[in-house]
């Protein structure tokens, strides 16, 4: 995958999760926790399944943690430092 | 102190605590049992002020946290009842049970008051937030003469709590727990368990559901800890903090397993301090227990349970040393509970013949709020549990399934479980559902949904292959849906509401 800025990575991100999860809050500020947008366990597979294939990278289980995953600003992050690895 | 009959369950909950110990940690912060009880007195002061009644309900709204358990315990030690709604309610599911359980007062955390802003402002509740709770002073413990005092209650009589039950069949329904009710169900979890100050669990499971409920009361009982952690959809963090905080206990449900077993960085450790591991709230598929046992190491003894909200938690547990030989068995019945399997006229059954499981002892519990006379399941005092099941030669219990989930496919019954159990030893397959669906044919047919292993691919037809082999024609399933997850409810277990909602 030809490398993303971290504001394209955000775009792409907001867009599935604004499509995918109807409690999604596209206005909140970036550090909201996922579960305040009504994301649970189910919706974090869901997730995980979807950065693999949409940006190409893998996530080991050891990766799930709320560092990475926890909000839109920690899976933008997450996802450039994947990339760019 | 007085006798148990007019013991209040508070008084028997706090009997053991050290003032100086750790109680609860969240987020890594703790909270001692003396910080503990200054944050009741703050939730006894402010149900005082509300003008709030001896058993008055008064609703909690919150997930896990010190705050939580202030509230149910200040609300209990005030002689009110609690009830404790699940956290993950829309606005308008809120409104039905606040009108179900007719409480004028709720304890909401703060967290969570943006999202019901509209309902609180509308019904007129009193709402109390997490301001109520006086500041943390670190070590003091409350001063023991200007201390609220506890209301005397009728144990056996009078309410501690409104438990919902989890509605993983139908609707859901508030049982009445009495204080005696819990201590009974306490004393018999914590003497199987052998569990002591030193115990610290590691509680992913939510304190509205009565396992976690229960998690709360033995360790409170026992004088131990609890590491909450309310983001298990982030296992790594989950087993981090079991590790930094040296848990001795873990419990879930099947789906909590499952996701662990199925974790690479689960697998890879070795949790030193781990003593006791308790799954119940369903059945865990046999080679799921048996792959659980495998990884554990010696000290670290599984215990298989089986229970219901209508017995306040815990009925029955499978002793670990029997694990290997009674595999798939939900063990005999806990101290101070008989069990027993009957047919449709309530005589007790053969070994081997299945029936349902009854159920007698002080933790069953006072009734459902709102009783419902077509199916009462407490009846003669006892509890009719409305699961069916067989004993072995030496009295131990196997479930085979919810007497409601089933299918009849041409007539036939066909319990869900028995096709579920049957797929789940694919190795491939880490989840499984049935439900019913119209079929032209046989009137109705087994529908599949079907998690796969991580890195797994299997078709359909291979599933249905196997299924030929393994179950009779009729219960082979007409149609499969693989899916990345089944849906759960907070406590963990599967909505088959949704799934026979989806198109």
């Amino acid at each position: 995958m030809p490398s993303l800025t971290g504001s394209e990575i955000r775009d792409q991100l907001l867009g599935y999760l604004n499509d995918s999860f109807p409690l999604f809050i596209p206005d909140a500020p970036d550090d909201t926790p996922m579960a305040d947008h009504g994301i649970d366990s189910l919706g974090m597979t869901n997730i995980v399944v979807q950065l693999e294939q949409q940006f190409g990278i893998e996530v080991e289980d050891a990766e799930i943690t709320r560092a990475n995953l926890g909000s839109v600003q920690s899976l933008v992050n997450f996802i450039g430092k994947k990339l760019n690895a | 102190m007085p006798e148990s009959g007019s013991m209040n369950l508070f008084d028997y909950l706090l009997e053991n605590a050290d003032l100086q110990r750790i109680a609860l940690i969240e987020e890594g912060a703790t909270t001692s049992y003396g910080e503990l009880l200054r944050m009741v007195e703050g939730v006894e002061h402010a149900l005082k002020t509300c003008g709030t009644g001896f058993q008055e309900k008064v609703g909690i709204l919150a997930e896990n946290s010190a705050f939580w358990v202030a509230c149910y315990l200040g609300i209990i030690k005030s002689g009110a009842v609690a009830a404790p709604l699940p956290s993950r309610l829309t606005a308008d599911d809120l409104e039905n049970y606040t009108k179900l359980i007719r409480c004028r007062t709720l304890c909401i955390d703060d967290r969570l008051v943006a999202r019901y802003e509209r309902l609180i402002t509308e019904s007129g509740n009193q709402v109390l937030k997490s301001a109520i709770m006086p500041f943390k002073t670190r070590g003091s413990a409350p001063d023991t003469e200007s201390r609220p005092i506890t209301a005397s209650v009728d144990s056996r009589k009078d309410l501690a709590a409104l438990m919902f039950t989890s509605g993983s069949t139908g609707q859901p329904n508030a049982v009445r727990v009495t204080h005696q009710n819990i201590m009974a169900n306490t004393g018999a979890i914590i003497a199987y368990l052998d569990l002591s100050q030193d115990d610290r669990m590691m509680t992913v499971l939510p304190f509205h559901y009565c396992f976690g409920t229960s998690l709360l009361h033995t360790h409170l009982r026992a004088g131990g800890s609890l590491v909450i952690n309310n983001y298990f959809q982030y296992v790594e963090d989950v087993l981090n903090e079991m590790e930094t905080f040296s848990c001795t206990g873990l419990a879930g449900v099947p789906s909590t397993f499952q996701s662990l077993l199925n974790n690479k960085s689960f697998r890879g450790r070795r949790f030193a301090t781990l003593r006791h591991v308790q799954q119940a709230g369903g059945k865990l598929a046999d080679r799921y227990i048996e792959d659980l046992r495998s990884i554990l190491h010696g000290d670290a003894r599984l215990f298989i349970s089986y229970g219901q909200t209508e017995a306040t938690a815990r009925l029955s547990y499978l002793p670990p040393e029997k694990l290997q030989k009674k595999t798939g068995s939900i063990g005999k019945g806990i101290p101070g509970v008989t069990l027993q399997v009957v047919d449709q006229t309530g005589i007790p059954l053969e070994q081997g013949e299945i029936g349902e499981i009854v159920a007698e002892g002080d933790n069953v519990a006072a009734g459902y709020l709102l009783p419902d006379p077509a199916k009462n399941p407490f009846r003669n005092g006892k509890l009719y549990t409305g699961d069916l099941g067989y004993t072995d030669e030496d009295g131990y219990i196997y479930l085979v399934g919810r007497e409601k989930d089933f299918i009849k496919p041409s007539g036939y019954k066909v319990m869900a479980a028995t096709i579920e159990h049957a797929i789940l030893d694919m190795p491939e397959i880490a989840e499984a559902a049935i439900i019913g669906v119209p079929h032209d044919q046989l009137g109705e047919a087994a529908k599949a949904f079907i998690v796969l292993k991580e890195n797994e691919r299997i078709t359909a037809e291979t599933i249905l292959d196997y299924c030929g082999k393994k179950l009779p024609i009729y219960a082979v399933p007409c149609d499969i849906e693989f899916m990345t997850a089944l849906p759960k409810n907070s406590a963990g277990k599967v909505m088959k509401n949704s799934l026979k909602q989806t198109p």
